[in-house]
């Protein structure tokens, strides 16, 4: 095998890591650099590399600075953060339920956001912009809290009842949006519409800082769920044989991919193919445990934002198309593609 | 000297005992399993009712019983899977259901019926994965958690497809993965509900001549459900036949495989005739009298 175990204090911490996934996260890691230099370069208003270089050593109140410092940083920064919490989102929640179409949009986190954020644009149109995320984030906990209550039986409840009515759920906070974006004033509507596409095109700096307290606040559960989550995955009978308090750490856990999914709503607004799509392409770079598939998925949701708002607002500038909608665009054909190679496979 | 060697071949049970298996657990060791009194409802419905018995360490007992019957609900509440309605199990001095599960996961292991694999997984990572009650969040990978599988892999005999992924793998060298899944959590008390089920016959044999010779050369206590009557027969040391959520029977198969248990727990009239071999009781259905109208 070409694992090695990273041992400390004689055997106390002892970690196993894969060879493999260690180059891949490499690679990844590299692609994000790539596509953060192409990013700050790239765009309605191009510098050549020199121009970039000399901009970040040395900030002043040049277009050029501004264009990189108070646009381009934060925007390519806020978009890796976007997709990494998507993508861990729809990790966790694929992992839980042993389905791989669980996403975050499944559980009502994407439609309860949007839900709260249209009625702020449509209903009340005096409230600030500021208080959008805050909106969007309470939502999206609100209305998946409820499909867990709903979900829950008396007995261990099944992944497929929680799917069934993360579905339904999902489906009627989303006829009333609809329905507001239908009856509502028409420009209101269309403010609403921009952030519903999902994009980063609005971000500042203050959105990237509470992106990445919200991360560091995460990562110790994150680090917490990746024991559970490896008990889950092989259903609730052997998770209880573990030694799992079945009841109690599932719930965190989805708690967990829920929070995680809420926080890069309410900055982004909703992009639930990347949950779904990011998990399944870094589980086919290369098979890895439970950890090591969570830092995959991260890392590949990330490239893929990054690189669709990348392609989104240079593919045709000065016109912008929001990340949610080229990541989408382009995402579909690539999952497509990847499940009718499984499919020559015939490992279904 | 028959005494001296009386001792002589206890010394080598001992030695067989010790260098099998290995608990590096804290607590109760001697494992006999009692349930006492065991009824386990779901809802309103009672699904099993006052059943006590013990499989005693050593032992392979066998759970029979017709479809329904409550045998599989029985091992589930056993493993804490389902709550108690009413009475206790208990593994030595430990008490299964007031006991932290944690603890619990350290005696007592369980494969469940028709296990499903993570996708791509690999026959060593599912091994590994049995290690899950002896690692914690920082401490996830020991050099005992890689002995244990080594060892575990070996006595299943799924060493050499190690690397491959479970889906290659045929029904029942699976079943042998999973089986060492269980091993590697190196507790005293193993069930497992209907581990043969849709495997081919010496498939089957194979896999209960492994767990009969866990029971009996580890001093492990091992608890299957079953329901083919004849390979359960040919492996148990003990015998305990259920009919609507009771227990009917109890005890050694030439006990309890007798032509009146199997007509009133499974309605069938069959004969029992010793097996050549071994002597041991073989069921065979009476069918010279069933018309097609029975079917």
């Amino acid at each position: 095998m070409t694992d090695f175990v990273l041992s400390l204090a004689k055997e106390r911490i002892s970690i196993k890591l894969q060879n493999k996934v260690l180059w891949v996260t490499a690679t990844l890691l590299c692609m994000l650099c790539i596509i953060c230099a192409l990013s700050l370069g790239w765009g309605s208003f191009d510098m050549a590399p020199m121009d970039v270089i000399k901009v970040l050593l040395h900030p002043d109140e040049q277009t050029e600075s501004v264009v990189i410092w108070q646009l381009r940083i934060p925007r390519f920064l806020a978009a890796c953060f976007v997709g990494a919490l998507f993508a861990m989102s729809g990790a966790i929640l694929q992992n839980v339920t042993r389905n791989p179409i669980a996403d975050p949009s499944l559980v009502g986190v994407s439609q309860g956001a949007s839900l709260a954020v249209v009625s702020l644009i449509i209903v009340w149109p005096d409230v600030p912009v500021g208080l959008r995320p805050p909106a969007a984030f309470a939502g999206g906990i609100i209305a998946s809290l409820l499909v867990q209550t709903l979900a829950m039986g008396k007995q261990s409840s099944e992944s497929m009842r929680f799917i069934l009515i993360g579905i339904g759920v999902a489906a009627m906070i989303s006829a009333v949006t609809s329905a507001m974006l239908t009856y509502g004033n028409i420009n209101q509507a269309m403010s609403a519409l921009g952030w519903l596409a999902g994009s980063v095109h609005t971000v500042t700096w203050s959105t990237c800082f509470n992106l990445a307290v919200c991360f560091a606040m995460s990562l110790p559960a994150i680090f917490w769920s990746i024991r559970p989550m490896s008990a889950l995955q092989f259903g609730p009978e052997i998770s209880i044989a573990f030694g799992l308090r079945l009841r109690r750490d599932r719930f965190l856990v989805i708690t967990l991919a829920v929070a995680l999914a809420a926080f890069a709503v309410s900055a982004a607004g909703p992009m639930g193919f990347i949950g779904l799509l990011a998990p399944q392409l870094a589980q086919r770079l290369t098979p890895a445990g439970t950890g090591g598939r969570l830092v995959l998925s991260a890392l590949t949701g990330a490239v893929l934002v990054a690189s669709a708002d990348l392609i989104g607002r240079t593919l045709a500038a000065p016109l912008q198309f929001p990340a949610g909608l080229v990541s989408a665009v382009l995402g579909v054909p690539l999952f497509v593609y990847l499940i009718i190679q499984r499919a020559k496979t015939s490992q279904l | 000297m028959p005494l001296l060697g009386g001792l002589r071949i206890c010394d080598i049970w001992c030695l067989i005992i010790f260098v099998g298996y290995h608990p590096n657990t804290t607590g109760a060791e001697l494992a006999d399993l009692k349930a006492n009194n065991v009824s386990v409802a779901y809802g309103a419905t009672k699904i099993v009712s006052e059943a006590s018995f013990t499989a005693d360490q050593g032992d392979l007992t066998v759970l029979v019983g017709p479809n329904g019957c409550g045998k599989s609900t029985l091992l589930k509440a056993i493993a804490r899977v389902l709550p108690l309605q009413q009475g206790q199990v208990r593994l030595g001095q430990l008490n299964v259901h007031k006991t932290p599960t944690k603890k619990v996961a350290k005696q007592l292991a369980l494969l469940p019926q028709g296990p499903i694999a993570p996708e791509g997984l690999t026959v060593r990572e599912l091994v590994s994965q049995g290690r899950f009650p002896h690692q914690n969040l920082l401490r996830q990978w020991s050099k005992q958690d890689a002995e244990a599988v080594d060892r575990s892999m070996a006595r299943a005999n799924v060493t050499d497809f190690a690397d491959l992924p479970i889906a290659e793998l045929s029904g029942g060298q699976r079943q042998r993965c999973w089986i060492a899944m269980i091993l590697a959590q190196e507790t005293p008390v193993l069930l497992l509900d209907e581990p043969t089920t849709f495997l081919d016959l010496k498939v089957q044999v194979d896999l209960m001549a492994l767990l009969r010779d866990i029971a009996h050369n580890e001093g492990r206590t091992v608890l299957v459900v079953l329901h083919d009557l004849n390979v359960a027969a040919s492996f148990a040391d003990r015998m305990i036949m259920m009919k609507s959520g009771r227990i009917v029977a109890n005890g050694h198969v030439k006990d309890v495989l007798t032509p009146q248990n199997l007509k009133n727990v499974f309605d069938l009239k069959a004969d029992i005739v010793p097996a050549p071999e071994t002597g041991l009781p073989v069921c065979v259905p009476q069918t010279a009298a069933l018309g097609h109208s029975h079917l």
